[in-house]
C-alpha cells in the first residue's frame, strides 16, 4: 500500500505550545492517531521526527519516499489523519518525481507548505558534473 | 564494575564489515567483547537485554554542534539572550541532542564565550546529560566578517567576536584558551544571507589566521575554520587549520591542497542548514526564490559537486549541517546522514560511518571512539529496525530502544523485546 513511502509527523508541534501537563503535544496526537488508522503493520510508514520546520502553521506533517520531492503540509491536526493517509498513497502510488499538487486530497491543496527535492543540481538533471565548478573567490 | 550484555542483536560496529547477528558486553564504560556466529560473550553478573533483533551501532557524532545555538531565526537574535538564560537553554539542547541518538560532538562554536565550556564541564562531571564534547570558542571574525551584526550608531554582539589584526587575534585567542577551549574557531569567509560578506568572500587575511593557529599550537588546540570560499580552504590549509566546515566553494587547487592533507583534516559541508534555507524557511520569509536570488542554490550544487569529488579523492567528510537555526533544529541531526545518502551518494554505510568511526577520529578518540569493537568506549545505540535499509530511521527518536554513554543508560530499554526489523524495509 505505502511502499517506500513514509508518513514523516512532527513531534514537537506546536513547538512552542506545549507546556508541562500534557502528555503529548498535538503532534505526537496526530502521530498516534495516523498509526492507528493504519495499522495493520503499515504503522511502521510513520516516522515521529523532531521538528519539519513548519513551527508558525502547526502541525506539520510530510511525505517522503526514495528519489522524490518530500511534501509538506501545515496547519493539521487531530482528525486529519484519514486525509494524510489518502494523500500518502497517492504518493506512492504516482511515479511522478514531484507529485503534482492537483493530484493532492482537496482539503490538503492549500495546506502543501513546502516542497524539498530528493536530489539537487547535476544529479536533478542527469547531466555529467563540472569538475571544475568551484568558484575562485 | 556494571556489565550489561545486549543478545539477540544485529551488530552494525562501524569497522566497515558487514552487519551480522551478534552480541556486546559492556562492562564499566567499555566493550569488553563482541560475539558472533552464535557465539556467546560472558554473562556472568550481567544484565542480560534481549534487543530482539534490534540494531546495535555506535552513538551517533554530531562534527558542527552548536548546543549553544537556540533556533533562532537570525544572526543577531543570539546576542540578545541573558547569559543566565542562555545557559539554561544549552543544557536542553545538550539533552536533547543525547535524546536523539548524538553521544558525542565536535562543537564548531558558542554562542557565547565561556557556554561551551560551562556545559562540557558540566556534562563530564555527571550534572547534566549531555554528550561528549569538544567545546569551541564564539567565531572569531573581523570587522564586517560573518557575525559582526554591530551598526554604525548600535553596539551589538552575537556569537562571534570582532578581532582585527594578528595581534587581537592572538589576544583573545589566548584569553579563550585560559577558559578552557578545545577548538578555537575562525570566520575567514563569509555567508550567501551577509551582503557585506559573502560566501565567495574571504575576509580574514593570512597573518591573522597564523596568528590564531601559533596560539592554537603552542598549547596543542586545534583551530577550525568556516570556509567557504576556495581561498580561505587554502589559507587555513597552508597555516595547519585541521577542521574545515563548509568547504563549498573550493577550486581545483584547493581540492588538490585537501587531499594532500587528507590524513590530518576533516571537512564537514554543512549541507543541512544549506538545503533548509532553501526549501523550508518559508515561514520565516526566505521563499525557495529568495534564497536562490541570495546564492543559496548555486551554492548548494557546486558543494554537491565538489563533495562527490572530494570523497573520491579520500577526504575524511563527515555529517554536521549547522542544527540551532529557526528552519534548521537542533534535534534535527540526524537529517544530515540522509542528505549524504540523496545528495552525495553515500551508501548508508558509508554515511554511518562517516557519523560514527569518522566522528570519533574528528574528537581526537578514534582508536576508543566510534565503533563497536573490544576496549572502545561504550557509546552505543540501540535501533528498532535496520539504518542500512532507511538511514532516515535515525532521525525518528521513537525508534532508539535504548542510548547508552559511557557505559550508562541515558535511555534504557524496555523489558519486552522489540519486534525483530532486520528485514529492510
Amino acid at each position: 500500500m505505502m511502499g517506500g513511502t513514509k508518513i514523516l509527523v512532527c513531534g514537537t508541534c506546536p513547538r512552542h505550545g506545549a507546556t508541562a501537563g500534557h502528555e503529548k503535544t498535538l503532534g505526537a496526537s496526530l502521530g498516534v492517531e495516523i498509526k492507528a488508522l493504519l495499522g495493520g503493520g503499515a504503522e511502521g510508514a510513520v516516522r515521529m521526527m523532531n521538528c519539519l520546520a513548519g513551527c508558525k502553521n502547526a502541525c506539520n506533517v510530510a511525505l517522503a519516499a526514495p528519489g522524490k520531492t518530500r511534501l509538506r503540509f501545515s496547519r493539521l491536526g487531530p482528525g486529519d489523519g484519514e486525509s494524510i493517509i489518502s494523500a500518502a498513497k497517492i504518493f506512492a502510488q504516482n511515479s511522478a518525481v514531484n507529485l503534482p499538487g492537483d493530484l493532492l486530497p482537496a482539503d490538503l491543496r492549500d495546506r502543501l507548505s513546502a516542497r524539498s527535492p530528493a536530489r539537487i543540481g547535476n544529479a536533478a538533471r542527469g547531466t555529467k558534473h563540472n569538475r571544475d565548478g568551484g568558484y575562485n573567490g | 564494575m556494571a556489565k550489561t550484555v545486549f543478545t539477540a542483536v544485529q551488530v552494525l560496529d562501524a569497522g566497515g564489515g558487514e552487519i551480522f547477528a551478534g552480541e556486546v558486553l559492556v562492562e564499566g564504560n567499555r566493550i569488553r567483547a563482541v560475539a558472533r556466529d552464535g557465539a556467546q560473550v560472558d554473562r556472568d553478573g550481567a544484565r542480560v537485554i534481549d534487543g530482539g533483533g534490534a540494531t546495535l551501532m555506535p552513538g551517533l557524532i554530531e562534527s558542527h554542534m552548536h548546543v549553544s545555538f537556540l533556533d533562532t531565526d537570525s544572526l543577531e537574535a543570539l546576542g540578545f539572550v541573558p547569559p543566565e538564560e542562555h545557559t539554561l537553554l544549552a543544557m536542553k539542547n545538550a539533552k536533547k541532542l543525547l535524546d536523539q541518538g548524538f553521544t558525542a560532538g565536535c562543537s564548531a562554536a558558542a554562542a557565547k564565550p565561556r557556554l561551551d565550556i560551562v556545559i562540557r564541564n558540566a556534562i563530564n562531571a555527571g550534572d547534566i546529560p549531555g554528550p561528549r564534547m569538544l567545546a569551541a570558542t564564539p567565531e572569531l571574525t573581523v570587522s564586517s566578517g560573518l557575525g559582526d551584526v554591530r551598526l554604525g550608531h548600535i553596539h551589538r554582539d552575537t556569537f562571534a567576536l570582532v578581532c582585527d589584526g594578528p595581534d587581537e587575534f592572538r589576544r583573545v585567542s589566548r584569553e579563550l584558551v585560559r577558559e578552557g577551549v578545545d577548538t578555537l574557531k575562525i570566520n575567514p569567509s563569509g555567508d550567501e544571507f551577509v551582503p557585506f560578506a559573502r560566501a565567495h568572500h574571504t575576509v580574514m587575511n593570512e597573518d591573522e589566521i597564523a596568528a590564531v593557529c601559533e596560539v592554537a599550537r603552542s598549547r596543542e588546540l586545534r583551530v577550525a575554520g568556516h570556509c567557504r570560499s576556495a581561498e580561505s580552504v587554502k589559507m587555513c590549509l597552508r597555516q595547519g587549520v585541521e577542521i574545515i566546515y563548509h568547504a563549498t566553494l573550493v577550486d581545483e587547487e584547493a581540492r588538490d591542497m585537501l587531499e594532500a592533507a587528507k590524513d590530518r583534516i576533516f571537512v564537514s559541508p554543512t549541507l543541512g542548514v544549506t538545503y533548509t534555507t532553501l526549501y523550508e524557511a518559508g515561514d520565516w520569509g526566505i521563499s525557495t526564490d529568495i534564497a536562490t536570488d541570495m546564492g543559496l542554490k548555486r551554492e548548494l550544487e557546486i558543494a554537491v559537486e565538489n563533495m562527490k569529488d572530494l570523497k573520491k579523492r579520500g577526504v575524511r567528510i563527515l555529517p554536521g549541517g549547522d542544527y540551532g537555526f529557526a528552519w534548521n533544529p537542533i534535534g534535527n541531526n540526524a537529517r544530515d546522514l540522509e542528505y549524504f545518502v540523496d545528495l552525495l551518494d553515500f551508501t548508508p554505510m558509508e554515511a554511518i560511518m562517516a557519523a560514527t568511526k569518522l566522528g570519533g577520529e574528528i574528537m581526537m578518540m578514534g582508536n576508543e571512539l566510534g565503533q563497536i569493537k573490544e576496549g572502545y568506549l561504550a557509546d552505543i545505540i540501540l535501533v528498532d529496525g535496520n539504518p542500512l535499509a532507511d538511514v532516515s530511521i535515525l532521525q525518528d527518536a521513537s525508534r532508539l530502544l535504548g542510548i547508552m554513554k559511557d557505559g550508562s543508560f541515558h535511555k534504557d530499554p524496555t523489558d519486552q523485546p522489540a519486534a525483530a526489523r532486520v528485514a529492510a524495509e
